[in-house]
C-alpha cells in the first residue's frame, strides 16, 4: 500500500469515526447498555477463572497472576473489534442479503471499508476498562515496570489487535466460501472458546495450529507470552512477523473471495 | 373480564393454527441447509471441548482426585450434558422482534388472525422440536464413538424429572428474550441488552463453570433462579447428584418464574403496541 492509500484509508477511518460519535448521540441508553454489557462478559470470564484457581494454583502451566495477563489481551483484542470491527458480525447476514453492491465502487479496499465502517464509542470506554484490567494483570504478574515492559506491552497489544482483525476475516471469507451457511457464527464460537483459554491446555501439534496457523491462541497468549517473558526476544520477533504474513495473506484470500459475491442472491 | 372471554373464545382456534406457525418457521429455519445443520448440531460443542482439556490440566496440577465432589470424569459427564441442553435452549437470535420493531414492521402482527404469542410459541415449538432431535442426535453419536467416557442418565425418573425442568426452563428463556426484544418499542435498539442477559445467565445457569464449585454464598443466590434449574440442576438429576426433592423445589421456582415472566411478556407487549407508530409493511 503506497503513502497515499495509507493516509486515504486513515482519512476514511476519521470520517467512520465522526459518524460513529453522531450516530451514538442518537441512542444514549444503548451507549451505556453496550458499556455495561461488555462489561459483563469481562465479568463472566474473570469470575469463571476466578472460580477455577480457587481450587487449583495452576493450569497448564499458568499461574493466577499470570492468566490475568491472558484474560486481559482477551478483552483488549475484544475491545478492539467492539470499536473498529462491529459490522463484521453482520457480514453474514449483509452477504445474504446482498447489501455489499456499495462497498465494491467506493474508493479503497473492500474489507476496510466495509470491516471498518461502525466505529463505536462504547467501544472506547470499554477499551478503557480493558486496558486497566490488563495493566492490573500485568501490575500483579511482573515484579518491576519498567519502560521496556511497558513498550512490549504496547507491541503486544498491536499483536492482539491484528491478530482479531485476521480472525475476524478469516470468519468473514468462511462465510464468503460456504454461502449462507451462518458459518462465520460458529467459527466465531469455536474461536471464543479457544482464546479465553490458554493454548497450553491443547497437545504440541495442536497448540502449533492455534498459534501460528489458524491463530486464535495467538489473540491472547503470544501477546501474554511476550510480556511475561515465554518468548526469547528473538522468539518474539519471528512470531509477530509470522503472524504480520499470515494477516497479509488472509486479507489477499478475502479478496479473492469477494469476487464470489453476487448481489443477484438479495 | 371481556378481554379474558375473548381470549378464552379465541384459544382453540390458537391452538388449532399452532402447527402450521411451527411447520413455518421450521421452512423458515432449514431454508439454508448448511447453516442449518452447523448451528442445530455442532452449535455449543466447541467450548466443552476445550474445557475438557482445562479440567484435565487442573487435575494434572493438583494432583487431586476430586473437586468439591467432582472427579475428571464426573467433570466431563457435566460438560456433555450441559452441551446437550445448551442446544435446547433459546438464545438471541431466537426472535427478530426488536429489529422489526425498530424497522416499523410489526403492523402486520397486528392485522393477522392469529395472536402474536401463537406465533411466538409456534417457533418455541419449532426450535424446542428440532433441538431435542438434534441434542438426541448428538448423545447418540457421542454414546457410540465415546461409549465408555459418555454419560447415562442416572435413572428414567431423572430423565423425565430434568426433561420436565429443561422444557419450563427453556419457555422462561424464550420470554425473558420476548420481554427484552419487547423493551425496544422504548429503547429502539436492546441488542446489547439481550447479550448482557446471555452472559449473565451463562454464567449463573452453570453452563461456564459447574455452580458446586462457586462458592456457597454464590450458590445460595443462584438455587433460586431460573437459569440454575435450566441447566446446572436438571445436569445434576441426570448425573445422581440431586434427588426428588431438589427437583420438587426447582419446579416450585421454574413454574413461578414461568407465570412471572408470561404475565410480564403480556403487559409489556400490550403497553408497548400503544406506544408503537411504525409504518412498515
Amino acid at each position: 500500500m503506497s503513502a497515499n492509500a495509507f493516509v486515504q484509508h486513515l482519512r476514511i477511518a476519521g470520517q467512520y469515526a465522526r459518524i460513529g460519535v453522531i450516530r451514538k448521540s442518537q441512542f444514549r441508553v444503548e451507549f451505556w447498555s453496550q458499556v455495561v454489557m461488555d462489561c459483563c462478559w469481562y465479568a463472566s470470564h474473570v469470575a469463571v477463572f476466578e472460580v477455577l484457581y480457587a481450587h487449583v494454583d495452576d493450569i497448564a502451566g499458568w499461574n493466577r497472576e499470570q492468566f490475568r495477563v491472558l484474560l486481559g489481551f482477551l478483552f483488549v483484542s475484544d475491545a478492539f473489534m467492539m470499536v473498529w470491527l462491529g459490522q463484521m458480525w453482520r457480514f453474514w447476514r449483509d452477504l445474504k442479503d446482498g447489501k455489499l453492491d456499495s462497498f465494491r465502487v467506493r474508493p479503497g479496499a473492500t474489507l476496510f471499508l466495509y470491516g471498518f465502517q461502525q466505529f463505536s464509542v462504547e467501544g472506547c470506554v470499554n477499551m478503557a476498562v480493558a486496558m486497566t484490567y490488563l495493566a492490573y494483570g500485568i501490575g500483579r504478574a511482573c515484579e518491576h515496570v519498567t519502560l521496556g515492559l511497558v513498550l512490549v506491552t504496547l507491541i503486544a497489544v498491536a499483536v492482539s489487535w491484528w491478530v482479531r482483525t485476521i480472525l475476524v476475516t478469516f470468519y468473514g471469507l468462511v462465510d464468503l466460501w460456504l454461502l449462507g451457511s451462518d458459518a462465520g457464527q460458529f467459527v466465531n464460537e469455536a474461536i471464543h472458546a479457544v482464546a479465553d483459554r490458554p493454548a497450553d491446555v491443547f497437545g504440541a501439534r495442536v497448540r502449533t495450529f492455534l498459534l501460528y496457523i489458524l491463530p486464535v491462541g495467538a489473540l491472547t497468549q503470544v501477546p501474554a507470552g511476550m510480556v511475561l517473558g515465554r518468548y526469547t526476544p528473538l522468539g518474539a520477533v519471528v512470531a509477530v512477523g509470522w503472524l504480520g504474513m499470515l494477516g497479509v495473506g488472509m486479507f489477499a484470500a478475502w479478496n479473492r473471495g469477494f469476487r464470489r459475491y453476487e448481489s443477484a442472491m438479495g | 373480564m371481556s378481554r379474558a372471554r375473548a381470549l378464552a373464545a379465541s384459544l382453540p382456534e390458537e391452538l388449532h393454527l399452532l402447527p402450521y406457525v411451527a411447520a413455518y418457521e421450521w421452512r423458515k429455519a432449514t431454508a439454508f441447509r448448511a447453516g442449518f445443520v452447523l448451528n442445530a448440531l455442532l452449535r455449543g460443542v466447541p467450548r466443552p471441548v476445550v474445557m475438557t482439556l482445562v479440567y484435565l490440566a487442573m487435575f494434572r496440577s493438583t494432583g487431586a482426585a476430586e473437586i468439591r465432589g467432582y472427579t475428571f470424569v464426573d467433570l466431563v459427564h457435566f460438560l456433555v450434558w450441559t452441551a446437550a441442553i445448551q442446544k435446547c435452549i433459546p438464545d438471541w437470535r431466537s426472535l427478530d422482534l426488536a429489529e422489526q420493531i425498530f424497522d416499523g414492521y410489526v403492523t402486520k402482527y397486528l392485522v393477522m388472525p392469529v395472536s402474536y404469542f401463537t406465533l411466538l410459541w409456534g417457533r418455541f415449538l419449532q426450535f424446542t422440536a428440532v433441538q431435542l432431535l438434534a441434542a438426541a442426535a448428538f448423545w447418540c453419536a457421542g454414546a457410540l464413538v465415546l461409549h465408555s467416557w459418555w454419560p447415562q442418565p442416572v435413572s428414567a425418573v431423572a430423565l423425565a424429572q430434568a426433561a420436565t425442568l429443561l422444557a419450563l426452563g427453556t419457555g422462561c428463556y424464550l420470554l425473558t428474550y420476548f420481554i427484552l426484544n419487547c423493551l425496544a418499542f422504548w429503547l429502539d435498539v436492546v441488542w446489547s441488552l439481550l447479550n448482557m442477559f446471555m452472559f449473565v445467565a451463562a454464567f449463573m445457569s452453570g453452563m461456564l463453570v459447574p455452580v458446586a464449585l462457586m462458592p456457597r454464598a454464590v450458590r445460595g443466590v443462584l438455587e433460586v433462579t431460573f437459569p440454575y434449574w435450566t441447566v446446572n440442576a436438571p445436569v445434576e438429576l441426570l448425573l445422581g447428584r440431586l434427588g426428588p426433592a431438589d427437583f420438587r423445589f426447582g419446579l416450585a421456582v421454574l413454574a413461578t418464574s414461568f407465570v412471572a415472566l408470561h404475565g410480564l411478556a403480556f403487559v409489556t407487549w400490550r403497553r408497548g403496541l400503544r406506544r408503537y407508530a411504525g409504518v412498515g409493511t
